[in-house]
């Protein structure tokens, strides 16, 4: 199965509370994977294959392994056309079991939620949004629709 | 020593004791400083720019709070700036670099770069660079051709003069960034020892491959608490964000250099001063043999004036003398006369004048002009 790696150094991301930034320097666009697509994220830098991802998530998240893995190859398919991901060699990926063993550990298993990625491009429109009150509960940079 | 014009407000002392005080405390800080503002209202900048740090801490403690998720956003928008803002850095370091000038980096970015560690928690994207005197004119040249402008005029034939009466100019972009050029730290140190001092103890660390200088551990605290004192802007209470940070990210942190330089540079005042809030509001104890020291340190007449005067009212007056004072700091240890004769040379010079005998015209045209926006806002707030 083909690998992916992160598309360095056109990419640049960042974890921020269980949350994946990324953002594409060529293109400027801005963009935000929560939850389970964060993990998915986390374990792409870790040098894991598609198929060890699923089995990853599998591991830590309940939930059908068929729903799991269309969910996790839904969102490879999305970053690898917005070129956040490309195709790149296997490489050891020693944080693989260590994942597995301990998400396997825990009691209760947070339930599998078909990860999404949200994309924003007008960024110096967003960047003078007053990011108090121009945005919605969920902060900047999503735009409090009242404000349209 | 803690009336100064600047210490913060009621709402701004309880924000930073919710964003670096754990537990109880804490989060009795952040009960209170909810309870002060509206976010219906607007914070003042520098609580605002705080929030990612209070954000980080009460995150960092499991509270939550309905008010967090608008804190994470500020911090996604400032980790986004931070990355476009190095970015954009790095083509005028890089040219400076090339043109074998050295430089320092001043300022916010350098608690991003070196302190905070994280681009997600800091908010001050202002550009400084400090370069040796020596480099300075090659400096103005090499930004110029790279495409920025001085803000306020700045004829070829006056530089030399300039650079010897002023300590810094801003440059300006078609695209409106601003650098801050230094040639000296700061407008209390512009004499060579003083340079060298601080230039000598420098470390080096990189932006995006191009190698730069910032301020050692120490040398930065001082910067931060004499620049905490210099105006009476709301966000300049984030100074003492600044020396807390350098503090508990700093175990080894050279005291002896910190006093010893405070001393020699006459800046006994304001290190004594945001050093002493820290401790008695923030709880962040400073070593007991430390803190006896500072306070047992002797405090120059001249500093003493000098602070007094550069606080006085009305706001004209201070701005006389914190020029006077600036210039003293420059020619010490010239006599108070000798001094008295040659300060028009040195407003000549300040002000780019091309000769000594348009110095009265331009007193008098700055003197209207402060006026004129005195009057202006006073007709606007009666």
């Amino acid at each position: 199965m083909t690998h992916y790696r992160v598309n360095s150094p056109n990419v640049i991301h960042e974890i921020i509370d269980g949350e994946a930034v990324l953002v594409n320097l060529e293109s400027g666009s801005y963009y935000s994977i929560d939850s389970v697509g964060a993990v998915v994220w986390d374990y792409l830098e870790q040098g894991l294959s598609p198929g060890q991802i699923v089995e990853a998530i599998a591991a830590q998240f309940a939930g059908e392994s068929a729903t799991i893995a269309a969910g996790v190859e839904q969102l490879l398919a999305e970053l690898q056309a917005e070129q956040l991901i490309v195709p790149g060699d296997a490489i050891t990926a020693n944080g693989h079991s260590a994942a597995v063993n301990g998400a396997a550990n825990g009691t209760a298993k947070p339930l599998f939620e078909a990860p999404v990625l949200h994309k924003y491009t007008d960024m110096e429109d967003l960047l003078l949004l007053d990011p108090i009150h121009d945005v919605d509960e969920s902060g900047w940079p999503n735009t409090n629709p009242n404000n349209a | 020593m803690t009336d100064h014009k600047t210490w913060p407000v009621s709402s701004q002392k309880a924000l930073l004791r919710a964003t670096f005080l754990s537990g109880a405390e804490g989060l009795s800080a952040f009960e209170t400083w909810k309870s002060q503002i509206s976010m219906v209202d607007h914070p003042d900048l520098g609580s605002f720019r705080l929030l990612p740090c209070l954000f980080h801490h009460l995150k960092a403690q499991d509270i939550d709070d309905p008010f967090l998720m608008k804190f994470k956003g500020i911090a996604r928008r400032n980790w986004y700036k931070n990355q476009r803002f190095f970015r954009s850095l790095a083509p005028p370091l890089q040219a400076l670099h090339e043109a074998g000038i050295e430089c320092m980096l001043l300022y916010g970015p350098v608690f991003a770069l070196r302190y905070y560690t994280d681009y997600a928690l800091s908010s001050e994207t202002n550009l400084a660079v400090w370069v040796p005197i020596k480099q300075a004119r090659l400096a103005i040249k090499q930004l110029q051709r790279l495409g920025w402008q001085p803000e306020r005029r700045l004829p070829d034939a006056l530089i030399e003069s300039y650079l010897a009466a002023d300590w810094m100019h801003v440059f300006r972009d078609a695209a409106g960034r601003r650098i801050h050029l230094h040639w000296h730290l700061l407008p209390e140190c512009r004499t060579s020892q003083a340079d060298t001092d601080f230039w000598n103890e420098a470390i080096t660390t990189k932006v995006h491959d191009v190698p730069v200088r910032i301020l050692n551990p120490a040398d930065q605290i001082l910067h931060s608490c004499v620049e905490y004192h210099s105006t009476a802007e709301p966000s300049h209470f984030l100074r003492a964000v600044d020396v807390m940070l350098i503090m508990s990210t700093t175990p080894d942190l050279d005291w002896e250099r910190l006093l010893t330089q405070a001393e020699k540079h006459h800046l006994v005042i304001p290190l004594l001063a945001v050093l002493h809030y820290i401790q008695a509001a923030l709880n962040q104890p400073l070593p007991p043999a430390v803190w006896q020291r500072l306070k047992s340190r002797p405090i120059s007449r001249q500093e003493r004036l000098e602070y007094s005067l550069k606080q006085s009212r009305p706001l004209l007056w201070r701005r006389f003398w914190q020029v006077w004072f600036d210039y003293r700091r420059c020619t010490a240890p010239v006599s108070l006369i000798q001094g008295l004769l040659a300060f028009p040379r040195y407003l000549q010079h300040l002000w780019r004048l091309p000769d000594l005998h348009r110095v009265p015209g331009q007193a008098l045209s700055i003197l209207h002009e402060r006026l004129r926006h005195r009057f202006f806002y006073l007709s606007i707030f009666k």
